[in-house]
């Protein structure tokens, strides 16, 4: 029973990694935890398969299955959430909505209580 | 961070005031004058508030609500709903958020920054922690942790826990003994709030006193420990974190059932009494009027019982640097077990637990009562231009009452403990060398009795009393280092000195691996009835081969652990290697084999150690998935006499786990499926000897293994209510013939054999089978309790 399970997991494991993957970095705007979150949960889709945001660098890392999404998709996905990519901005009515305290445009600084640093 | 002036501390019943709306009047409030010294939880300076003008207060759902504060701070809000949030903001501080609880007035303080707002919910943080810079092998459980496992008590908080080994609740005492390293719970101490926890007579039993729905976090620390907790760690330290003023829901309901019939109801809630007092409730109520008996042997499967704990817990936060923490818990418990025919139904739970004083013979019974009282109190000071040095004073008080009678064993024993302990924290020059010095007095006095039809009785009591000091040295001048060395000194009255020397070091191999080793040196005095409580479910006399009544036990540990974080197909990893070793040098050596009719004592004469050894994986597999695989080995002996070594019973040498969780993408109103899974090997574990016993009434030496599979559905509809239902031992493993010369239908048992040769205590597996159990979790949460 043990080593079915095991077997399984294994075969699993090795299925997914033998899909191609790639691994981009690209700066997204934003201010501060919250919109951490906001920016890792907007890549919260099938095909990402880990999206890290840094308050500090402003630099999102997003590892993903290139037949299942693009980069363009990805950044365009993020920009939906109300935060702009180097590539795609967002729409002013999406960022009317976000926030108060993430309001990148507008200068909104963050206390730096950034706790969480686990991905989504 | 919400200050409440009004509200009266005890007030349960505000969380049922009707759903009328109400009127709130409040004050914004905001920190004057600057010097206050940011984020160190451990508090400088207590500030002075001053109301702040022209802050704008609504409620959360209702923009149109929106008002402004006047000159002085105040303002009015109408329309309030229980459970509505307030949010109170202003350009250059924190918006804080708050939930109406029906009071009338309130008081909010706003911190200056910037918002972080009530949306920073920490959704996905991985509910074990390891922790790569502390020097001590600590991993914690939070609250998502031990919701896997949604039951029920300490005992049972372990169940997803890789670490420590929770054996199978035998059919008449109930419980769940830990075991870590190998060796039993009593090695380990088992503090609740750095206060001391289960132990003495309580060892065993005083796990189901901490109910797990009161826990806000387990720190499981393997190896020595601090010494400034006392000279009782041996193989670990496990510290439980209940939920208190600071960390606990507003307001937090659970109501559980399961197949076995057994009902509990927790309660936690918390009030702001000013802004200095804050308080929480905390209650448990179990309920379990079930006879079970699936296997007909005639004896219950599980114990009926009646179990009541309540806490209530004041925080005080004064200025200039002033903590407090008073509590005080009452523990009462009633549960009966033994042979089905005892428990008539035309009798109720005063009839039966009248069979403490009047056995039913020859039906075979145990009943057992328990009453505790629990007082705690603990001060600290921070120096105000100092946050570095503190000083702390822990005193606490307990006074236990357990009656039990076990067939013809009737045995009551009373327990009086005191202790202090006063800690000073201060640096050497910079906070690269820390030290912590303090003084440490104990009283602890037992007086027992055990009475017999058969044989003379026996009475042991015994005062102890212990003053001790301690020096702990902390080192951390370098990244890759530090270092924490310690030792305390503890005069005994009855057993001289106690001299404990602890040293815990780690080295950061590279900024994700790291080497942590500890050595140290522990003692208890062994409490043999209590310690062996599931001896009692048996016909075996106690033989005693020790001079005088208690053992001060004594051990050497030392243990090596290695955690490394990574990323595997880019995912957050842990992988986690340790060794631990742990050798006796006096110890109380209990003998189940030399007769199936006696449960010989005696001290060591010779050698006895446990050596354990761990993997554990735990793998971020997939944004909605994490894994856990872990597998554990164990060598433990001792010499029953000198150079004959026995593997200690009841260990399985090998045990491999596995869990699997899942978590749904969280909808509009935060609502999630969970999902765990866990899924368990427990290798071979050896049984007393019972060769001598006629064929019938014997057993395998050594119990086969066998496979268990936990798992639990939740449904969280929003944050603040959730259902779950899961199943225990999916499948349906049962230990063959637990209770030896019960009645399995092969062949009547006759009286003289079971009065001879009854033994209910080989229990090595589950014996009840699979078991269903549901329940529901309501509460309030505090807007900032996700952090």
């Amino acid at each position: 029973m043990k080593y079915t399970l095991l077997v399984g997991f294994l075969m699993i494991g090795l299925s997914v990694i033998a899909q191609k993957k790639a691994e981009i970095t690209f700066e997204v705007s934003g201010v501060c935890g919250m919109c951490e979150d906001r920016i890792e949960k907007s890549l919260d889709i099938p095909g990402v398969i880990m999206a890290d945001w840094e308050i500090k660098s402003k630099q999102l890392t997003v590892a993903y299955k290139t037949k299942k999404i693009s980069e363009s998709q990805i950044h365009q996905h993020v920009a939906d959430a109300g935060h702009d990519t180097e590539k795609v901005k967002a729409n002013d009515e999406v960022y009317a909505n976000i926030h108060g305290c993430c309001k990148y445009r507008d200068g909104a600084s963050c206390s730096g209580e950034a706790e969480d640093e686990h991905d989504y | 961070m919400r200050f409440n002036l009004l509200l009266p501390a005890m007030m349960l019943a505000n969380a049922l005031v009707a759903q009328n709306s109400a009127t709130l009047k409040g004050k914004v409030l905001i920190e004057d004058g600057a010097g206050i010294l940011a984020g160190n939880a451990a508090g400088a300076h207590e500030p002075e508030y001053i109301g702040l003008p022209g802050a704008y207060v609504r409620w959360a759902d209702d923009v149109s609500s929106t008002t402004v504060t006047d000159g002085f701070g105040y303002f009015k809000l109408s329309g309030a709903q229980i459970g509505d949030t307030l949010f109170a903001s202003m350009l250059g501080y924190n918006t804080a958020a708050w939930i109406f609880d029906g009071s009338s007035y309130v008081d909010i303080p706003l911190k200056a920054g910037v918002d972080l707002g009530e949306a920073e919910v920490v959704e996905r943080k991985a509910a074990t922690q390891f922790s790569l810079l502390s020097p001590l092998d600590v991993q914690s459980l939070n609250r998502k942790e031990l919701a896997k496992a949604a039951c029920c008590n300490l005992s049972e908080a372990f169940e997803t826990n890789a670490s420590v080994d929770a054996s199978f609740t035998d059919a008449v005492t109930g419980t769940r003994q830990i075991r870590m390293l190998g060796l039993d719970g009593k090695y380990s101490q088992i503090q609740v709030d750095n206060l001391p926890g289960p132990r003495g007579l309580s060892a065993v039993r005083g796990l189901l006193f901490i109910p797990g729905d009161w826990v806000n976090e387990i720190h499981i620390s393997k190896g020595a420990g601090t010494v400034t907790q006392g000279y009782e760690s041996i193989t670990g330290q496990i510290n439980v974190a209940l939920k208190n003023p600071d960390t606990a829901d507003p307001y937090h309901a659970n109501v559980y059932v399961n197949g076995a019939g057994r009902k509990e109801f927790n309660y936690v809630s918390r009030h702001d009494v000013s802004r200095r007092w804050s308080t929480a409730i905390l209650i448990h109520g179990l309920h379990n009027e079930q006879a079970n008996d699936r296997n007909n042997d005639g004896f219950l499967d599980t114990p009926m019982q009646r179990h009541f704990v309540g806490r209530n817990e004041w925080k005080f936060k004064g200025d200039r640097g002033i903590r407090g923490e008073y509590a005080a818990s009452y523990v009462n418990t009633e549960a009966v077990a033994g042979q089905k025919a005892a428990f008539e139904d035309s009798l109720g739970w005063r009839d039966w637990m009248s069979l403490m004083e009047t056995p039913a013979t020859p039906i075979w019974s145990a009943i057992t009562s328990i009453e505790r009282l629990e007082l705690s109190a603990k001060t600290g000071f921070v120096f105000p231009d100092a946050e570095w040095r503190t000083i702390g004073t822990q005193w606490n008080y307990y006074n236990h009452h357990h009656q039990q009678r076990f067939g013809k064993n009737k045995y009551n024993g009373k327990e009086q403990f005191f202790r202090g302990n006063v800690l000073y924290s201060d640096i050497l020059g910079t906070t690269d060398h820390k030290f912590t010095a303090g003084a440490t007095y104990v009283y602890n006095s037992f007086d027992e009795s055990l009475s017999t039809n058969d044989t003379m009785g026996m009475s042991p009591s015994r005062q102890e009393q212990i003053p001790g000091g301690f020096l702990e040295y902390t080192w951390s001048s370098n990244e890759r280092w530090s270092v924490i060395a310690g030792i305390r000194y503890d005069q005994h009255n009855l057993f001289g000195r106690f001299i404990s020397p602890r040293f815990h070091a780690r080295w950061s191999a590279t900024e994700n691996t790291s080497i942590k080793l500890a050595a140290g040196k522990g003692y208890r005095t062994s409490n043999h009835f209590m310690e062996q409580l599931g001896a009692w479910a048996s016909q075996r006399q106690w033989n005693w081969n020790v001079y005088g009544t208690t053992v001060p036990e004594e051990a050497t540990n030392f243990g090596l652990n290695v955690t490394s974080k990574f990323r595997l197909n880019y995912r957050e990893a842990t992988l986690t290697l340790d060794g631990y070793s742990t050798q006796f040098q006096n110890k109380l050596v209990v003998d189940l084999d030399r007769s199936t009719g006696a449960i010989d004592l005696s001290t060591l004469d010779g050698q006895s150690f446990g050596n354990s050894a761990q993997v554990e994986f735990n793998w971020d597999v997939h944004r909605r998935w994490d894994m856990r695989l872990a597998y554990r080995w164990v060598n433990a002996h001792t010499d029953r006499t000198p150079g004959n070594p026995t593997l200690d019973p009841f260990v399985s040498r090998h045990r491999a786990f596995s869990q699997f969780s899942y978590a749904s993408q969280m909808n509009e109103r935060k609502g999630q499926w969970r999902a765990d899974m866990t899924f368990q090997w427990i290798g071979a574990q050896r049984l007393p000897l019972t060769s001598e016993n006629p064929v019938a009434f014997q057993r395998e030496a050594m119990a086969p293994h066998f496979v268990q599979l936990n798992a639990q559905v939740t449904r969280q509809f929003t944050p603040q209510f959730s259902i779950y239902g899961g199943v225990e031992n999916a499948l349906n493993y049962k230990q063959d013939r637990p209770i030896i010369a019960a009645d399995y239908g092969m062949e009547p048992v006759s009286e003289a054999d079971f009065n001879q040769y009854f033994d209910a205590s080989l229990v090595y597996g589950p014996i009840f089978g699979r078991m269903l159990y549901a329940g529901l979790r309501w509460g309030i949460l505090s807007a900032s309790e996700h952090h």
